[in-house]
């Protein structure tokens, strides 16, 4: 099936003509036609996991989609069309498959243009919505909080100050080293981070976030009437003392310890 | 830019990175693959050779990336600075840098900066230049990015929004890119961003060496 039809009417030939091509309109018919539904419909099937009925009903035609895909990839006649062509045509074992799959990954950027561009053009679709689950229920004003905003109190300070090393005792190893690294802006992914957790970096983030979530309760119950803004301040004001507390704690009293090591070779991103 | 245009400059990157994040989820569009036989490498033989400023694109070495965009920065000691391209419109944060306006390459990261010898940087497809009118601002903001400093006017609004709370989103997005980068360059490429890479008009490293 090498060389033969995969999908649709779509040979590892059409690619190869596509390639020495130097546009898809410049392609034979038959290659044109063939490679134009596939794109049309890889395209929509993109559209279509973003899972928003709005959207999926305003996908353009296969010609269009095949039009943006070239532009939007740079695939005309332009020097960089021509590199992307090349990746698409040596990856892996050189494949229909691998040309095809080449292909879904640049298509990915291709509709999160045209996303951009329908977006702008109709700013009510459902994507705000979602926005709240992918930041786990965070606003922006949580994200971003206003540096004019009234400081913490006295009060509150203190409180943090008293809880501080209770905290931390009761932390695992893994919840020690996740602090430590976000506090020094240390990514979850870097090989010393990981060795010092024992986890990976899914477990690594998972650890971190109920962590937060769970001082964030903390902050709750004991001054339940502060605003948002207030609050977050409040939760990053606890990781930073907590995060002092285990560097003073496992790089002084026990260097040893596993927690400390994290704070090796200090880098930023 | 004040607090409400940094929202909604987050704001604007969070919709890209939900967008994105979906469109990467399992299709079975994208299949596992057999590695390519070494002798069947791409021929980089036909390339310019590297200079500062140009786009190259690396092959991926993984079958679930596409394939990487760097700008060149000015060599140091033999090596080469590489700015990946972020696969988002938008700056995640200050580190980050909008160098063009039309997809699909938009924004460097500059928190992202890898040091490659010079036979990598053979190895990669001549893929454009950044335009003239972009180097000074990307200078400006190579310079900015080892100082401490608040971020100046002129790269404000082209820079992204600060990150603060532990639980932004933008902190998988940073990993997910590094290891992304990591795959297709190397891990020992990293540089942290804190090196400087002056964007001036060097033609060739000092001196070539072989990995």
């Amino acid at each position: 099936m090498e060389n033969g039809l995969k999908e649709s009417g779509v040979t590892l030939e059409d690619w190869r003509a596509w390639h020495e091509a130097c546009a898809l309109d410049l392609a034979p018919e038959g290659v044109r036609c063939a490679l134009t539904g596939f794109l049309g419909r890889r395209f929509a099937g993109a559209v279509r996991r973003l899972g928003q009925g709005g959207l999926a009903h305003r996908t353009p035609g296969d010609k269009d989609c095949a039009h943006l895909f070239e532009t939007w990839c740079c695939l005309h006649q332009r020097r960089e069309g021509k590199r992307y062509k090349d990746w698409l045509m040596t990856r892996g074992d050189r494949s229909q498959g691998a040309v095809e799959s080449g292909v879904s990954l640049l298509l990915r950027k291709v509709v999160l243009e045209w996303v951009r561009m329908e977006f702008n053009r109709q700013p009510v679709l459902s994507l705000d919505a979602s926005l709240t689950a992918e930041t786990g229920g965070l606003t922006l004003e949580d994200l971003l909080p206003d540096p004019d905003e009234k400081e913490l109190s006295f009060e509150e300070r203190r409180w943090v100050n008293e809880r501080v090393e209770g905290w931390v005792a009761a932390m695992t190893r893994v919840e020690r080293v996740a602090v430590a690294a976000r506090r020094e802006d240390r990514s979850f992914v870097e090989p010393g981070v990981l060795r010092a957790a024992g986890v990976g970096k899914s477990a690594l983030h998972n650890h971190f976030r109920a962590w937060i979530r769970s001082r964030a309760e903390d902050v709750k119950a004991r001054f339940p009437d502060l605003p948002p803004s207030e609050s977050t301040a409040l939760a990053l004001l606890i990781l930073e003392e907590c995060a002092r507390k285990i560097f003073l704690t496992f790089s002084v009293e026990v260097p040893e310890a596993p927690g400390c090591r994290v704070m090796e070779n200090q880098d930023e991103h | 830019m004040n607090t409400d245009q940094k929202r909604k400059q987050l704001e604007g990157w969070l919709r890209d990175y939900t967008v994105w994040r979906r469109l990467g989820a399992e299709s079975g569009e994208v299949a596992e693959e057999k590695d390519a036989d070494r002798s069947d490498a791409p021929d980089f033989s036909g390339e310019p050779a590297p200079e500062t400023g140009q786009i190259r694109l690396w092959p991926s070495t993984d079958f679930r990336d596409p394939p990487l965009y760097g700008l060149l920065a000015a060599p140091e000691y033999g090596s080469w600075g590489v700015l990946p391209f972020s696969p988002l419109a938008l700056p995640a944060t200050p580190k980050e840098l909008k160098v063009m306006e039309a997809p699909p390459l938009q924004v460097v990261q500059g928190w992202n900066l890898r040091r490659i010898s010079a036979v990598q940087a053979r190895n990669s497809w001549c893929a454009g230049r950044l335009p003239e009118s972009e180097s000074f601002k990307l200078e400006m903001f190579l310079a900015w990015m080892n100082s401490g400093e608040a971020v100046p006017a002129l790269l404000a609004d082209h820079a992204g929004p600060p990150l603060a709370h532990p639980l932004d989103p933008r902190h998988e997005y940073l990993e997910d890119e590094r290891e992304r980068t990591d795959r297709t360059l190397g891990a020992s490429t990293a540089s942290g961003g804190q090196q400087s890479a002056p964007f001036s008009k060097a033609a060739e490293p000092e001196n070539d060496y072989e990995v």
